[in-house]
């Protein structure tokens, strides 16, 4: 009886692993769940909004990194290093396929990042825009 | 043939005992968390580096971390924190190393850089300002430009990466 008890529990613990968002498409779709609920005209993520976030010079965050790219470098493809000299392997989907695909990572990272270059959260846009870029490079 | 298996014994404890040292000059945190989280962005400093209150006062303020955001969730954080408290140079499982890097530590101090510490800056005295502003390296905080083992430095190897 109990091994049966234990072989169900743990294909109900596979079956709903299986079944959590996982992958990109399910971080930008959560995103944009966020986004309709923040922002009324939303009407899906833009790469070339993105590609100008990315790249843009922003204020209020730490001026020694005002833009994505103070780390990240101009090419998405090229390996960027942190202010305290870390490598940081390429955003851009094509040259690293695991980015974006980890919803916490995403989070966190997004996050961090813009507190320290925009001093503040980045919205849900702004975060679908930055991935629906960097996935089309 | 017992002289010959008596100098590769010694040899080979020789060899075992220079890597061993290597190791445990700068050990890297064994801890998971701490060396993911802590590592994304710089070499995952030793704990022994610097004494508790140290870690306990930067891993209160990770929103403000020499310029950068480095927040961590509340569990994340209590996980590095036990870590690093406890593996301080001055923490329970500190070590001979740990008090090592604790000389001449005054007890009131509370550096928050490695840089900051008297045994750090004894060590690297000698050392121009200009090698730490050189482009290969950036920063003093980037230990494993020069510390690689590739450019003759014996002591202190970080295992990164």
């Amino acid at each position: 009886m109990r091994p049966w008890i234990i072989a169900s529990a743990l294909l109900c613990v596979a079956l709903t692993s299986e079944a959590a968002p996982a992958g990109r498409d399910s971080v930008l779709a959560m995103l944009a769940t966020q986004a309709r609920q923040t922002t009324a005209s939303f009407a899906g993520f833009s790469a070339d909004r993105g590609r100008s976030f990315w790249t843009s010079t922003h204020t209020g965050g730490n001026p020694d990194t005002r833009s994505c790219t103070a780390c990240h470098t101009q090419d998405p493809h090229a390996v960027g290093q942190t202010r305290a000299g870390k490598s940081i392997q390429p955003m851009a989907v094509s040259s690293n396929p695991e980015r974006f695909t980890d919803p916490e990572k995403v989070e966190q990272w997004f996050t961090r990042n813009c507190k320290t270059v925009l001093g503040r959260e980045c919205t849900p846009v702004e975060k679908g825009d930055v991935i629906t870029y960097l996935a089309t490079q | 043939m017992k002289a010959s298996s008596l100098c590769s014994l010694l040899i080979l404890l020789c060899a075992t005992s220079l890597a061993a040292h290597a190791a445990r000059v700068l050990p890297t945190p064994a801890e998971k968390t701490t060396a993911e989280q802590c590592g994304a962005c710089h070499i995952p400093y030793p704990a022994q580096m610097l004494p508790a209150r140290s870690w306990q006062k930067l891993l209160s303020d990770l929103s403000h971390h020499f310029g950068e955001d480095a927040s961590l969730s509340d569990q994340d954080r209590a996980a590095v924190t036990g870590y690093l408290t406890t593996h301080a140079g001055d923490g329970l499982a500190g070590g001979r190393e740990g008090e090592r890097f604790m000389q001449g530590l005054s007890s009131s101090a509370t550096p928050l850089r490695i840089t900051d510490t008297p045994y750090w800056r004894r060590r690297h005295s000698e050392i121009p300002q200009r090698r730490f502003s050189d482009p290969r390296v950036k920063t003093a905080a980037n230990c494993g430009a020069c510390h690689n083992g590739r450019r003759g430095i014996l002591w202190g190897l970080f295992d990164d990466d």
